[in-house]
């Protein structure tokens, strides 16, 4: 069912419902873009203020030293870097790569590409985002809360994030002539965690921040499958769907089966920490120095389990609609059909049901039964062969291609060829004899940055770059971002390539100064050089936010299809109108009709079918 | 000038290679093994290593020789091919038989990282229990230490609530762990606040410490690095490169790179056992009652 546009009938759109209060997809989809790019700054900035840490970890800094509080001594405080890595993490992955993923592309592009007027639900869709905005306020929050933002990791273990003051009893040494020490009530107003100073508020803030997002990522994820399923313009049977679309759908239905156990999840820890719940306290209780708490009858395995029933179809949230954006564009600028279609679809699907029970690979060394273990090691490495299928098929579809070498399609082939690297290193994981030595080492911060920055985020410059003329009417500009992308592929691979190293000889992660162990001392040189290189990768970051404002303004006027593309999304005006299509068009096939025979270079999925026309099924 | 974009992808993949040459030479490598199913372990890793480089070459190489061979040549259309069913059946073959290989073939070391015997290499056989262990330690960590209890005699007659409540007459060492060269040694892992992980790179192993639970770990070290002397009644090291370390593997606060530990392996049981009694001997020496709680409690440090 479609609705008619309703804004040509209106007088004079006015800035609030515009710009800020905006029920369209195409401008919620905007806004989730500038305020990715706003976190993608604060998450790229405490990454390299941990990689300077580790560069130089006995140094004092030479200009950041002086903002420090004097007590540190010109240097980071141990706790300190603590926090710079988990708010790295917890930043990048919450707050701009499934943003952008699922916010960015999943807002701007459904509707279009199905060809519907807008999303099904238009103001659930504007309170997907305005639900961020609570989020983004907290998190930014909890950096200046006593103790400091949260520092138990992204991962937010047990029982280092959730042990509150109020759960615990203080022991009062014996006065000379009492007999016995005796115990009390630890009183203290300001949440404070005897575990770590940023495990108090900061973690509380760190809990409802991803609530919020929580909410929000799964009012999205509604209103994707809801669109997909019942406002397909007329002829897209899901068969002739893009692969982007495709992405979304699987993601969407990821997220509505896996984020509802994270957010109910988060609720555990915040109440343990707020009104002395005792969900992952012990039945022993715990002890931290003087302070020891009252007797539990938790369990903080049970934190691990539901985490990662989450985070691990999460990591495939952030990567499955990458991977759609990249086919799309590769079938574009390769001007050839995408090779294997159907098997494309397929494997996705395969990826994100085999991703609901491969959790347990993160968990091997919790003391995990090898019996168990078993099961989730084969699972594991079975999703290695969705991911060969789809690997094998972009490179058929480049193989006797004419390639065209833009900004979007560097960026795409990028996105291949690291997205290999990833995989591959996933496979030392998934053999468990080896993965007991590599579990929590640099290896494995080699294979998260290789999926989710080397893949993940060259499929967004990708995404970005070819759907800005959609967005704003203008061309993002081509030199600018060409070398944008050489930077960013050699910088890239300087930084994060090392890693694999660094893992291969122990190094583990999460160390505030490395070099007090003799076994990783002669890896110190390649800390340093990872660390100049993820300094000129950020620098190199700033030429894409240029090019973006610039481009803004300044760029080259795009007409409806500057890509010669297929899919609906470029039947419309750039940029579409509130309604998107001055008539809904009508789908005659699929996104792939590219290299036909015939005078016609590709037939677009709305145009009029024609003699001679070779059809794809 | 479209070449350029090749070969800028050949010339990281290949920079990419060059690293992995040349690391090994650099000592940018796995550090030694000491571990009786460590070469089980390192063949394994180089297993895989030569697997996933050969696909690592193939796919790159293809996709470098796409990107040199195939760009966009006026009045030249790409192929116009959908797809290819047999194409798809061989490339799902081949690595699904690959990595289901990889799969079982890991199976026996992990199980005799556990030390559980096992008849076939069929995962779901396994029959047999934990082997009979020469000598017990119990680890306990702790912001941010690593606390060792000995047992007198090694083996303690109940190890289970020897492990759980200790004993008076235990040996308590901070962050060093005594072994002697092929003991089959058991830890019990335990932690008395966050969790903690128990990581000896040499050994190839690694152990999550859960608050209110014991966690088993077992080896059996093949190389020594200690002699004990008994005229000086020190420990001299054996050579001073073999220096074995123990870190925490699981983020457990600020100060978590801070956990370090070394391990000694004594070259013979009975030098172990005069490392043991010559340390035991101090401990009473020095023991004031203010130590005598942690000794009696041993138990987590519960009050």
């Amino acid at each position: 069912m479609n609705h008619e546009p309703h804004t040509s009938h209106e007088a004079k759109p006015r800035f609030l419902t515009t710009y800020l209060f905006s029920q369209d997809h195409k401008m919620i989809g905007i806004q989730f873009l500038f305020s990715g790019l706003i976190f993608f700054g604060i998450g790229g900035l405490l990454a390299l203020l941990v990689r300077l840490q580790l560069a130089w970890p006995d140094g004092n800094l030479p200009y950041i030293g002086k903002w420090f509080p004097q007590s540190w001594g010109g240097k980071m405080s141990p706790e300190f870097y603590t926090m710079l890595f988990t708010m790295h993490a917890s930043i990048m992955i919450f707050f701009v790569i499934i943003p952008w993923l699922t916010g960015t592309f999943g807002n701007f592009l459904i509707p279009l590409m199905i060809g519907a007027r807008d999303m099904a639900f238009p103001k659930l869709n504007m309170f997907s985002y305005w639900v961020m905005w609570p989020a983004f306020i907290i998190i930014l929050a909890s950096f200046f809360v006593d103790g400091g933002a949260a520092s138990s990791g992204w991962t937010s273990y047990p029982t280092l994030s959730n042990v509150g003051a109020e759960a615990g009893l203080e022991k009062i040494p014996a006065k000379p002539g009492e007999p016995t020490t005796s115990y009390t009530v630890f009183k203290d107003d300001s949440f404070n965690s005897p575990a770590a100073p940023g495990a108090g508020m900061g973690q509380i803030f760190w809990l409802v921040s991803l609530i919020f997002v929580g909410i929000g990522s799964m009012m999205g994820s509604v209103n994707y499958i809801t669109t997909i399923l019942n406002m397909r313009a007329p002829g897209m049977d899901l068969m002739r769907m893009p692969l982007t679309v495709w992405s979304l759908f699987i993601t969407a239905i990821l997220q509505a089966l896996a984020l509802p156990v994270l957010t109910v999840a988060l609720m555990l820890p915040l109440l343990d920490k707020l009104i002395a719940t005792s969900f992952f306290l012990p039945p022993g209780g715990l002890s931290f120095g003087n302070w020891h708490t009252t007797p539990g009858g938790g369990q903080p395995l049970l934190w691990q389990h539901l985490f990662w029933f989450y985070s691990h179809p999460a990591v495939y949230i952030m990567i499955l609609p990458a991977m759609g954006v990249v086919s799309d564009i590769i079938a574009t600028f390769a001007r050839k059909p995408m090779f294997g279609y159907k098997p494309m679809v397929f494997s996705m699907a395969a990826i994100a049901s085999l991703g609901f029970i491969v959790w347990g690979h993160h968990m091997f060394q919790s003391g995990m039964d090898p019996r168990l273990g078993t099961g989730f090691m084969l699972a594991t490495i079975l999703i290695a062969v969705p991911s060969a299928i789809k690997t094998f098929n972009w490179l058929a579809t480049l193989w006797g291609a004419s390639i065209l070498y833009t900004t979007a399609m560097l960026n795409a082939l990028a996105f291949v060829s690291m997205f290999v690297i990833g995989g591959l290193s996933g496979i030392f994981m998934a053999a468990t004899p080896v993965d007991v030595y590599f579990h929590d080492t640099y290896f494995i911060v080699a294979h998260i940055h290789y999926v989710l920055f080397m893949s993940s985020i060259f499929g967004i410059f990708a995404g970005i770059t070819f759907w800005f003329p959609k967005m704003f009417g203008r061309l993002m500009n081509e030199p600018l971002g060409k070398v944008h992308f050489a930077l960013t592929f050699i910088f890239g691979n300087l930084t994060f390539f090392p890693m694999h190293i660094l893992g291969i000889g122990g190094h583990p992660r999460r160390y505030y100064d490395p070099t007090i162990y003799q076994y990783l001392e002669n890896l110190q040189p390649l800390n340093q050089f990872m660390t100049i290189s993820a300094m000129l990768l950020g620098l190199t970051q700033l030429l894409f936010v240029i090019n973006i404002f610039y481009s803004l303004w300044f760029g080259e006027k795009a007409g409806k299809n500057p890509w010669n593309c297929n899919t609906l999304e470029w039947d419309a005006p750039s940029p579409p109108p509130h309604g998107n299509f001055e008539q809904i068009p009508v789908v005659q096939r699929g996104p792939y009709e590219y290299a036909i025979d015939g005078p016609l270079d590709h037939l677009t999925q709305s145009s009029p079918a024609s003699e001679g026309v070779k059809h794809h099924e | 000038m479209y070449r350029c974009w090749g070969l800028l992808f050949a010339a990281v993949n290949l920079a990419a290679i060059g690293l992995f040459a040349v690391s090994p030479a650099m000592g940018w490598w796995l550090p030694k093994n000491i571990a009786s199913y460590g070469a089980d372990i390192d063949h394994l890793f180089y297993l895989i290593l030569v697997a996933t480089g050969f696909f690592f070459i193939v796919t790159q190489g293809t996709l470098v020789y796409c990107m040199l061979r195939f760009n966009a040549k006026e009045g030249v259309k790409a192929m116009n091919i959908h797809g290819n069913t047999k194409l798809e059946i061989i490339w799902t073959a081949i690595p699904a038989i690959i990595l289901i290989y990889i799969g079982f073939a890991q199976t026996p070391t992990w199980a005799k990282m556990k030390y559980i015997e096992i008849d076939t290499w069929f995962p779901v056989r396994y029959k047999g229990t934990n082997i009979e262990s020469d000598l017990h330690v119990t680890v306990l960590g702790r912001q941010w230490e690593w606390r060792m209890r000995y047992p007198q005699g090694n083996i303690p007659a109940d190890p289970q609530a020897w492990a759980d409540l200790g004993n008076l007459h235990d040996l308590h060492v901070v962050n060093e762990l005594h072994v002697w060269k092929d003991a089959k040694v058991k830890i019990h892992l335990k932690t008395q606040d966050v969790i903690h992980s128990f990581f000896m790179p040499n050994l190839r192993l690694k152990q999550d410490a859960l608050p209110g639970k014991i966690m088993p770990m077992v080896f059996s070290p093949i190389e020594a690095n200690v002699r004990y002397n008994p005229t000086t009644k020190m420990i001299e090291e054996l050579n001073p490169s073999s220096t074995w370390e123990i870190a925490c593997a699981e983020l457990c606060g600020g100060n978590h790179y801070r956990m370090r530990g070394k391990l000694f392996v004594h070259e013979t049981k009975q030098d172990y056992e005069r490392w043991f009694a010559e340390t035991l001997k101090n401990q009473r020496l020095h023991e004031s009652p203010r130590l005598q709680p942690i000794v009696a409690a041993g138990n987590g440090g519960k009050p």
